[in-house]
């Protein structure tokens, strides 16, 4: 799944760690979301969504393959 | 979790090493007055193998000492434990190296059918596969996802 993290986190001068103790998580965590390795959690896409103050489908690109 | 809550949990997480700590003392000053441990008996193996996981839970023990006074660390350390890609990591280990052990046995049921070790060697080498494959998957996964 495809997300703006990176954009946006470099649009607020966010370092990944500084985004991953935002939000409870590790830098390690970050860096596999903002590459499509992983998938976050509904409560974790919700936290960084919520981070940035906008909704999770303007954060996180969903495409037809997504929906299994 | 309340960080405080997390604080106490670590703080007795420092406590039981501390009191594994002070068993391996008593079993060692045990050893020094009665010298009874030999290769193959019973206490030997218990003792070898508590000093032997022993680097491990120390390890642990001079981690906790150091994230348990510092706010930041221990903010770290807690999102680290509760991370959900880490769990997962682990999950997907889990099922591998039980699914690869299991494989493994069959093959050494194929290939040595009629070997006789003693128990203990048995379940230290077990110990010792099932440690190293989880590792491996681990790193595995690591990578992946």
């Amino acid at each position: 799944m495809k997300n703006r993290i990176a954009a946006l986190r470099k649009s607020k001068k966010l370092s990944q760690e500084e985004l991953a103790m935002a939000v409870g998580t590790t830098r390690q965590t970050i860096t596999s979301i903002e590459t499509g390795k992983y998938t976050a959690s509904l409560p974790l896409a919700y936290k960084i969504a919520k981070y940035f103050g906008l909704a999770i489908e303007q954060v996180f690109i969903f495409e037809e393959e997504d929906v299994v | 979790m309340n960080m405080q809550n997390y604080r106490k949990q670590i703080q007795k997480r420092i406590y039981l090493i501390g009191f594994y700590g002070l068993l391996i003392a008593v079993l060692s000053l045990r050893e020094f007055f009665t010298k009874r441990a030999s290769l193959g008996n019973d206490f030997y193996y218990i003792w070898g193998f508590l000093i032997g996981v022993s680097p491990f839970f120390f390890a642990r023990l001079i981690k906790y000492k150091k994230i348990i006074n510092d706010e930041k660390l221990l903010l770290a350390y807690y999102n680290w434990e509760h991370d959900e890609r880490r769990k997962e990591i682990v999950r997907r280990a889990s099922t591998a190296t039980f699914q690869s052990f299991i494989a493994l046995l069959v093959l050494l049921g194929l290939f040595f059918p009629n070997k006789n070790f003693p128990l203990l060697y048995v379940c230290t080498a077990f110990v010792i596969i099932m440690a190293v494959l989880m590792l491996g998957w681990k790193l595995y996964f690591k990578r992946k996802i």
